[in-house]
């Protein structure tokens, strides 16, 4: 009676590997069948999943490799099916005869979308620095109108101003562009974008994440009185070998992500662009043109990323990046106001780090961060007989103590330094900018200068994040610089109090003092000013966070708030003469200038699937004084900023998006008559009240549509990424006259289409 | 780095410019009043402390129909342009009374091209001259050398509502061995070959060649801040100016050929001028009036 009993109960269940089946099929032959069970397109083992045999109910579970083996299948016909949550349904239809040999059989499981969803759960994020707004790369390059970059995806986030023409420099809250330091993790570089701002200069897909840290952001950076950019790479792959090769207008590249050894893994990556050769092509064909191309504008970059756990307490991990950007060309005809900008133009900038980085856990309460920045910087340019070449070997390093006194309070105490050393040669004009407006290097003195020195900045800081109620908590922080190119040292306080209103909401203010030390030119004691001191902003911010989801995945978020900036000690420049050592000196610089930013901003985000988008706007006031000048609008204000960005996903893997931006014109001072300078043939501005004109608002509708076609062993992406569908002429500058007697729009980009293919193996 | 960011800007602004002049008028294209050149009336383009110098600017009114033009000169030591100082002599402690007059520039015979001659003026003393108005201090003998600018400021007035300002340096320095204005040589300017003044204009594009004389490049010494001298040669610029047609470009090297596309119908009058500047404040002009 028990006999029969099992039986029934062994075979009305599903049973784990190795178990026979029921007595149906006890006169069949039993066979094995193994495989792996990996997602297709990515070939990512899908681990832990239930396979199951039929009509005879076999089951086994896959292991972190993917693979499975199920025992005691009888021979002949059967389905194999897998049903895991997130992908397709797999049945598949498959044979084994008793004796024959042994197949392994491998399973692709699709997902049921291939697009990427970004999904922050309010409360959950654990962020050092709650003025710090990440953006995934994943995401951000999937973005209309950031042609794949995360980083230029930035600057859809409220705050940031629109950088006019072909730059695509991050201006922060009204500050100057200057006062932005962009980083790759941690480590400065000297540029965050190749030339003409097509693209950055690290491989996209070898970043995890890009923060922006803007008004209060905390003492662990400084230097910086904008705010910051930082990209930070992600851990290679280090289950299986993949990679991917892409072409789009603009540039070609490839990648390919691997583990090594047990625990580690490597990325490598290379981009070179040919829109340079495109141009060249094109150019070309004028032979009576004035302007000629003699070397295609070119940028390349190289990327490598390596992850190694070196124990269960020590991490390590080393980065290499590398960037050049080259252009040549003759200029036969110089422009009409500046008759010295002809004959043969060179220019080349190149750069390269090696970032090495070892993370230690002493215990659970305390770890230390160490790593280095090692780079070489190279500029150069040539007009003729006119050039500026620049070399400079450059250390940065930072440390780490992170001490947790308790869950309710923890310490971090770091060092954050720059060493460089550089020599420069240089002849050329002394470009002499005032109002925003310059004057012809035709009329300017000739500069020449043979210099080598360091320049160093020393940073240290102490940090805590105390949280002192269930809905209170504090970050007071302190920073020290030292400047050695002024000689000067700087404490800056920071503190940050945040107020959490409920389980979806909080408030939060954070204030502080930033130090930014001078330009190396506007320091140098043969064409600075040595004398300077550091110019100085005070951050004041008020930030309101709602998640209206309440622990849903969809629905709305909202992050915004008033801030407000004031700059004094800005650096302007100078006709002054001083006395130097009694010697009346060119002061060239001095510290005259101040100014003040005050602004709202506010950023609304939807999730619902298939929907996704935000809405950024700022609304800001940037304003400067020089001596002599009531208060005027600085060149960097934009009254209004919005960012409107909406995206859906379609069957079939397509997805479509579209980004409207519209921004208030810049400002630009006007140019009220000329004089005649008969001994260099050119005409020198008489400039109007600073800024006291605008050039016209700026709109632009950009669209993105992606589609994916899913194979095995490949994910082949197409890609379309339109900016300006609307082909609407918007005004970057003005140009003037020789005579400056009249002043012509100069449009910005038009239509420009980029479509790309994407090949991941 | 500013001077990096200027050659990109350069760059940016040079790409930007083909996207939008098309509405500016031509620098070559002289269709208003203008000063084209100031040029001493010697050969000489630098002088000591105490010399005595003439100066010719050379203006052109194409439209103005023989008007009579009011003009205000002034002198003072340059206050710093080059540094980015405004080009004027108010506020100079150096700065000279004004001398006025009234001038009529040419002739329709020659597109009402004329040059007015300024009077005779003596260059101050070396006290006065080798001061920098800024500090009060004298400059440095490595400036006094290398030569620094006595500025002369002309305003031209034509109406209440047209009024253009000059400026022409005049080098001061102790170097013994002066700079020389440019020279042109005989043919000065090649037209399709040949001399200009005998080949007929018709509508059809003409190619052009300036001839300058084998001495106008000088080479010279340049005093260093350490107290070294170090070699230097000049670098000319030749500036092409006309009253109707197009001209290919505006500014060449020397030598360089050039091309000019006349108006079809041919006006009355075509005037060259051209005007060969070295990069130390010497200067020449050639003017050619066609038929």
């Amino acid at each position: 009676m028990f006999f029969f009993l099992s039986l029934y109960f062994f075979s009305s269940f599903p049973v784990f590997a190795a178990e026979p089946v029921a007595s149906e099929s006890s006169t069949h032959p039993l066979v094995t069948i193994e495989g792996t069970l990996l997602e297709k397109g990515t070939k990512k083992p899908l681990a832990d999943q239930n396979v199951y045999i039929l009509p005879s109910t076999n089951k086994g579970i896959s292991d972190a490799e993917g693979h499975f083996r199920i025992e005691g299948v009888p021979e002949g016909s059967f389905r194999i099916v897998v049903n895991v949550s997130g992908y397709e349904r797999l049945e598949e239809e498959d044979f084994q005869e008793f004796g024959a040999p042994a197949r392994l059989r491998t399973l692709y499981l699709p997902r049921v979308s291939y697009q990427i969803y970004e999904t922050t759960i309010y409360g959950k994020e654990n962020k050092r620095d709650d003025s710090t707004r990440s953006i995934k790369a994943s995401v951000a390059m999937k973005l209309p109108g950031a042609n794949n970059d995360p980083i230029k995806a930035v600057q859809n986030l409220p705050g940031v101003s629109r950088a006019a023409g072909f730059s695509s420099q991050v201006i922060i809250q009204g500050a100057a562009p200057q006062d932005t330091r962009y980083t790759i993790d941690g480590h400065e570089v000297p540029i965050i974008f190749h030339f003409g701002g097509f693209s950055s200069v690290i491989l996209p897909e070898s970043l995890d994440r890009v923060d922006y840290l803007s008004a209060g952001y905390g003492v662990e950076y400084g230097r910086a009185m904008g705010g910051l950019v930082g990209a930070w790479t992600k851990k290679p792959e280090r289950q299986r070998f993949k990679g991917f090769v892409y072409a789009d207008v603009i540039n070609a590249g490839a990648a390919i992500e691997t583990p090594i050894g047990e625990s580690g893994s490597l990325m490598v990556g290379v981009r070179r662009s040919y829109i340079g050769n495109v141009l060249k092509a094109v150019a070309k064909e004028k032979e009576d043109s004035d302007f000629s191309l003699t070397a295609a504008p070119t940028f390349q970059d190289f990327t490598l990323v390596y992850d190694q756990p070196l124990s269960p307490k020590d991490d390590f991990r080393f980065d290499a990046v590398a960037s050049q950007d080259s252009f040549d060309f003759v200029l036969k005809k110089p422009p009409e106001n500046d008759p010295n900008l002809r004959g043969n133009f060179q220019s080349q900038t190149s750069f390269i780090r090696f970032i090495p980085q070892w993370t230690h856990r002493h215990s659970d309460r305390t770890t230390s961060r160490f790593s280095l920045g090692l780079g070489r910087d190279w500029i150069k340019f040539v007009l003729d007989d006119q050039f500026f070449r620049l070399a400079s070997y450059s250390i940065t390093n930072r440390i780490e103590v992170e001490q947790k006194w308790s869950e309710a309070f923890s310490s971090y105490f770091g060092i954050d330094n720059n060493f460089s050393w550089a020599t420069v040669s240089l002849v050329l004009p002394d470009f002499y900018n005032s109002g925003g407006v310059s004057n012809p290097t035709a009329t300017a003195k000739q500069l020449r200068v043979n210099a080598a020195g360091s320049y160093h900045k020393l940073g240290a800081y102490w940090n805590n994040d105390v949280k002192i109620s269930p809905l209170w908590s504090i970050k007071p922080g302190i920073r020290f610089d030292y400047f050695t190119a002024v000689n000067e040292g700087a404490v800056a306080p920071r503190f940050a109090i945040k107020r959490e209103l409920s389980s979806f909401s909080s408030l939060r203010l954070a204030t502080g003092l930033y130090y930014q030390p001078p330009r190396e030119q506007e320091s140098n004691s043969e064409i600075g000013n040595p004398d300077l001191k550091a110019p100085r902003s005070v951050h004041l911010a008020l930030t309101y966070e709602r998640d209206f989801r309440e622990g849903a995945s969809n629905g709305w978020t909202f992050q915004g708030g008033p801030f407000a900036r004031l700059f004094d000690r800005l650096i302007i420049p100078s006709t002054a003469l001083i006395d130097k050592n009694g010697v009346a000196s060119p002061e060239n610089y001095n510290n005259e200038g101040r100014g003040r930013s005050v602004g709202l901003e506010a950023l609304l985000r939807f999730d619902a699937n298939p929907w996704n988008g935000w809405l950024s706007y700022t609304l800001s006031r940037s304003t400067r004084r020089e001596p002599g000048q009531a208060w005027f609008a600085s060149p960097y204000d934009q009254t209004h900023n919005i960012n409107l960005i909406v995206g859906r996903d379609l069957p079939r893997n397509w997805r479509v998006a579209g980004r409207f931006r519209l921004v208030t014109g810049n400002p630009l001072t006007p140019v009220t008559g000329s004089v005649f300078d008969s001994d260099n043939d050119a005409y020198i501005p008489v400039r109007g009240p600073f800024y006291s004109d605008r050039i016209n608002s700026f709109y632009q509708l950009d669209i993105r549509a992606d589609k994916k076609w899913i194979y095995e062993k490949i994910i082949i992406t197409a890609y379309v990424d339109v900016q300006n569908i609307t082909n609407h002429a918007n005004v970057e500058s003005v140009s003037y006259a020789y005579d400056y007697s009249k002043r012509a729009d100069v449009k910005g980009l038009p239509i420009i289409p980029s479509i790309g293919l994407k090949g991941e193996f | 780095m500013r001077v990096y960011l200027f050659s990109v800007l350069s760059s940016a602004l040079l790409f930007f410019s083909g996207c939008g002049s098309d509405d500016l008028p031509d620098y070559f294209l002289l269709d208003r009043l203008r000063v084209v050149a100031a040029t001493t009336a010697t050969s000489a383009a630098e002088f000591s402390p105490g010399d005595s110098v003439n100066l010719s600017f050379h203006l052109i009114d194409p439209l103005g129909r023989g008007r009579s033009l009011f003009y205000s000169m002034v002198r003072c030591v340059d206050p710093g342009v080059s540094l980015g100082a405004y080009p004027s002599c108010a506020g100079n402690p150096t700065v000279t009374a004004a001398v006025t007059g009234t001038f009529v520039p040419g002739s329709a015979a020659t597109n009402h091209y004329g040059v007015l001659a300024a009077p005779a003026f003596t260059l101050p003393s070396a006290a006065v001259v080798y001061l920098d108005p800024r500090s009060g201090s004298s400059r440095s003998a490595v400036d006094q050398f290398n030569g620094v600018g006595y500025l002369v400021v002309l305003t031209l007035t034509a109406s209440p509502t047209e009024t253009l300002t000059t400026f022409k340096r005049v080098i001061v320095s102790s170097k013994p061995t002066k700079n020389n204005n440019p020279t042109f040589a005989s043919p000065a300017l090649l037209m399709n070959g040949a001399d200009a003044s005998s080949v007929s204009l018709t509508a059809a594009p003409v190619s052009l060649r300036e001839q300058l004389s084998s001495g106008s490049t000088e080479s010279y010494s340049v005093a260093n801040a350490d107290g070294s001298f170090s070699p230097a040669t000049e670098s000319l610029t030749v500036s092409w100016l006309v009253t109707s047609g197009e001209m290919r470009v505006s500014r060449t090297d020397p030598g360089t050929e050039n091309k000019h596309t006349p108006a079809n119908p041919l006006p009355a009058v075509t005037s060259y001028l051209l005007i060969a500047r070295d990069d130390r404040g010497g200067s020449t002009v050639y003017s050619l009036q066609k038929p």
